[in-house]
């Protein structure tokens, strides 16, 4: 099912809908909700941030403001690897704070009926469950939908997402 | 009043901080020159004005003391009180209420002391002063003091057509008179209201005759018109007075003029900056001007051939130089005489003589030196700090000067001067100098100084009495003067990029020496590479830079590595094992030394190449991420890469730690 007929099918339902963008992370799907999105843009080299966290990659100039570029591999434990030019930066806003978000690369958007989004798979780590904040099946895909918020306002260990 | 006048009060609280500079400042005159007309009449409008605005304002205990005040100003005037040093001093007395009751109106002090005391005072000064000069003929006084010569007044409102467009509402204006003045009969005039069809509701067509009873003045109570008064007919008749000589006053003779009012409108919890207008004019040409560049630049792209490059260069050109304009008019904005820091210090230095009986001068030398505004504010606290102690401690009393062969009445200079990217402001004093051997002993006593360690250089045993917990102790700011909270005023001083040292000679005074950043938002930078990272360090932080000899550099205990740059010895920072970067040096004698310099203690840093020096603009790292060690910021290079700044004094710090660390 394309984004298309899910936002059709999202119609028929007449529940209310929200839009995430969608992204892949070592062939797993993501979403994250698109009111925190503020752009995307393709991935270009960042300048090193000494004494940061290892998610940290460093900052980037965003037209005059400085951006710290967190890779979400390494937040979520995931094996890194060398950027390709699918390689994105989604840009978020969270608590008035701009970051980027380096992911392998960016999908649509899709619209997901409230009614059709489960609660976390219960995996026993609380990091994980702060970090997602529910579950959606989109056409033959599960997208996990992240918490952005507690992802880069949290402060600490990495999430361990690995499915 | 209303939420309308709540707007302008932050405007009315810096204009009024600025009157109060400027009574202070004329009396302070005012003392060596008595008969002066001049300044007696500044005085007296600073009052006049404050008690205008604080009516207009709606703080009337501020209002009721500067009235007893302007009374006796009035009187002083007038010749009927003569000025005598106690006057002097109840003035002064009278200018730190005022102050105090601005504190409270601001919300900055939870009460002032109770002034009624300090009214009688001020009247019976400018009641006594009649007596004694012109025999029984009290004036009548104006309302304030004697509640019972409240008068009837007439009052014609005419609200200006336009008057509700620009935002004011009659009403409300209307409703604030009536907190003001008791109104006996109001009256609304309907006569210009046309027929239903030719009404616009944005029009203003009202007007309105009112009597009313109030203990204010004319012009008081005109004043809460004032924000229409421009396109109004605003007119006021006491009505006892009517049948001899109408005294109507003219509703835009208030006290302020309206150029002074240039920057009124902000939120009352927003910090407010008061911008000459000469300054907005030339920002706006400027502005005006590139529009005209771009404008021929998008002339000279459009159907672009060859023929069109001279042009095309041309237009850049003239861009540049305009955009480079515009960014340090736009600086300029921010920049206001460093005078606001030091006018307060002729009043301290005053009574500190007065009260210590010290002879002193107080000199000071660039005043006109501009600093932007948030410094301004950062370094008041400390320059206090070191004035207080330049008097209470370097300056000797008068005996012991004239004893010492000097002039009995001590200097004390304070000097403001550009130097550079940076603003140099010096506090100095004729007096006894710093006690180095005292200094030393106490640094050994105190741990900063091993007690078998050779004596360091002069510059670092003076370097001491900066350092936390050195100040305190009693015995040192007895007999070397200076201490009480250096280690404070570092700290502010540092906060704003800003260094502090000094030189001293003893017996012969002390220069305690400030450098600041001219802005807080450009930085003259030197750009250094360490492996295929660049970073940028503020040049006021370096003194020089060097290429070592290898037999240069030692390992001290095995562990500390050092330089020694012409017999001094500098602790060696390896900045890529500071920031776990990868060189392309790692011998210091193959890269680059960079020596710098914070607040007394220096370092030699360790970097593989020199960039090149040039203006970077400060950006933020916190704003989106997070305080980093050892970063002061970041910047854009030309090529839209970000380069971060280094935090000296942060840095030498975490170096001090690594090496205790490793011990």
């Amino acid at each position: 099912m394309s984004a298309e007929e899910s936002t059709a099918h999202a119609n028929e339902a007449g529940g209310q809908t929200s839009q995430f963008l969608t992204f892949t992370l070592a062939g797993e799907e993501y979403g994250v909700d698109i009111l925190k999105v503020q752009e995307i843009k393709g991935y270009v080299a960042t300048t090193r941030v000494p004494n940061s966290p290892p998610e940290v990659v460093g900052v980037l100039n965003l037209r005059g403001t400085i951006v710290p570029i967190i890779d979400l591999r390494t937040k979520f434990g995931l094996e890194a690897i060398a950027y390709d030019a699918f390689a994105a930066i989604v840009v978020v806003v969270v608590e008035n704070q701009i970051k980027g978000m380096v992911v392998d690369r960016v999908s649509e958007v899709v619209s997901i009926p409230k009614a059709d989004i489960q609660p976390p798979a219960d995996c026993g780590s609380t990091a994980s469950a702060r970090a997602v904040s529910g579950m959606a099946q989109v056409g033959d895909k599960l997208v996990t939908l992240l918490d952005v918020e507690a992802i880069l306002l949290g402060q600490g260990e990495p999430a361990a997402l690995s499915a | 009043m209303n939420i309308d006048i709540s707007a302008f009060q932050q405007a009315f609280f810096d204009e009024a901080a600025d009157l109060i500079a400027d009574f202070e400042t004329n009396l302070l005159s005012l003392e060596d020159h008595p008969d002066s007309e001049e300044l007696l009449n500044t005085i007296f409008r600073c009052a006049h004005s404050i008690k205008g605005g604080s009516a207009t304002f709606g703080f009337p205990a501020i209002a009721k003391f500067t009235h007893s005040l302007e009374t006796l100003l009035d009187q002083v005037r007038d010749h009927k009180v003569i000025l005598t040093p106690e006057l002097t001093a109840l003035l002064f007395e009278a200018l730190d209420q005022v102050r105090q009751l601005f504190a409270v109106a601001k919300g900055e002090a939870a009460d002032a002391a109770d002034d009624a005391d300090l009214i009688r005072r001020l009247e019976s000064a400018a009641v006594g002063g009649v007596a004694a000069a012109v025999p029984a003929k009290a004036k009548p006084d104006e309302g304030w003091g004697v509640w019972s010569v409240a008068k009837r007044y007439r009052m014609h409102i005419a609200p200006g057509a336009d008057v509700l467009r620009k935002g004011a509402d009659p009403m409300l204006l209307l409703s604030g008179l009536a907190d003001e003045a008791d109104i006996l009969s109001i009256r609304c005039d309907e006569s210009r209201l046309p027929t239903l069809e030719a009404l616009d509701p944005e029009t203003c067509y009202l007007a309105w005759d009112l009597e009313l009873v109030s203990d204010r003045e004319p012009g008081a109570l005109l004043e809460a018109f004032d924000f229409i008064a421009e396109e109004s007919e605003i007119t006021i008749v006491e009505i006892e007075a009517e049948a001899q000589a109408p005294t109507a006053v003219e509703a835009a003779s208030g006290p302020r003029s309206s150029g002074e009012q240039t920057v009124a409108v902000a939120k009352p919890e927003a910090a407010t900056l008061r911008v000459s207008a000469d300054k907005l004019d030339r920002l706006i040409n400027l502005v005006g001007e590139m529009v005209i560049n771009q404008s021929m630049l998008s002339e000279a792209t459009q159907n672009f051939t060859t023929a069109k490059l001279p042009r095309l260069l041309e237009a850049v050109a003239s861009m540049e130089r305009a955009s480079r304009e515009l960014q340090e008019r736009a600086m300029a904005i921010r920049l206001v005489p460093i005078r606001q820091a030091f006018a307060r210090f002729p009043r301290l230095v005053r009574d500190f003589a007065a009260s210590s009986g010290k002879q002193i001068e107080l000199k000071t030398s660039g005043d006109e030196t501009e600093l932007d505004r948030t410094m301004i504010e950062a370094i008041a606290d400390p320059l206090m700090h070191l004035v207080r102690n330049s008097m209470d401690h370097g300056l000797e009393t008068t005996e012991e000067r004239i004893a010492a062969g000097k002039p009995a009445e001590g200097s004390l200079w304070l000097r403001a001067l550009q130097e550079g990217g940076n603003i140099i402001i010096e506090v100095a004093d004729d007096g006894r100098g710093l006690d180095r051997d005292r200094i030393l002993k106490k640094a050994r006593e105190r741990g900063l100084l091993a007690g078998d360690a050779p004596e360091p250089s002069n510059d670092t045993i003076y370097a001491y009495i900066f350092e936390p917990g050195f100040s305190t102790a009693a015995e040192v700011t007895d007999i070397s003067g200076r201490g009480v909270g250096m280690d404070i005023v570092r700290r502010s001083l540092q906060a704003v990029n800003g260094a502090i040292g000094l030189t001293t000679t003893p017996g012969q005074g002390t220069c305690i020496r400030i450098r600041l950043p001219l802005t807080m938002a450009i930085l003259e930078g030197l750009s250094l590479s360490v492996g295929n990272e660049v970073y940028v360090v503020a040049l006021t932080s370096i003194v020089e830079s060097i290429q070592p000899r290898s037999q240069d550099v030692h390992l001290l205990s095995g562990r500390d590595e050092v330089v020694s740059v012409r017999g001094e010895v500098l602790p060696l920072v390896r900045l890529h094992a500071i920031f776990g970067s990868e060189p392309n040096v790692t011998d210091p004698s193959q890269g680059l030394l960079v020596i710098l310099e914070n607040d007394g203690r220096k370092a030699a840093l360790l970097v593989d190449e020199l960039i090149g020096q040039s203006q970077v603009v400060i950006k933020s790292i916190e704003a989106n991420h997070r305080k980093v060690d050892g970063i002061a910021g970041a910047t854009i290079l030309g090529d839209g890469r970000v380069a971060l700044i280094l935090d000296v004094s942060q840095l030498l710090r975490m170096n001090a730690g690594l090496t205790a660390s490793a011990a």
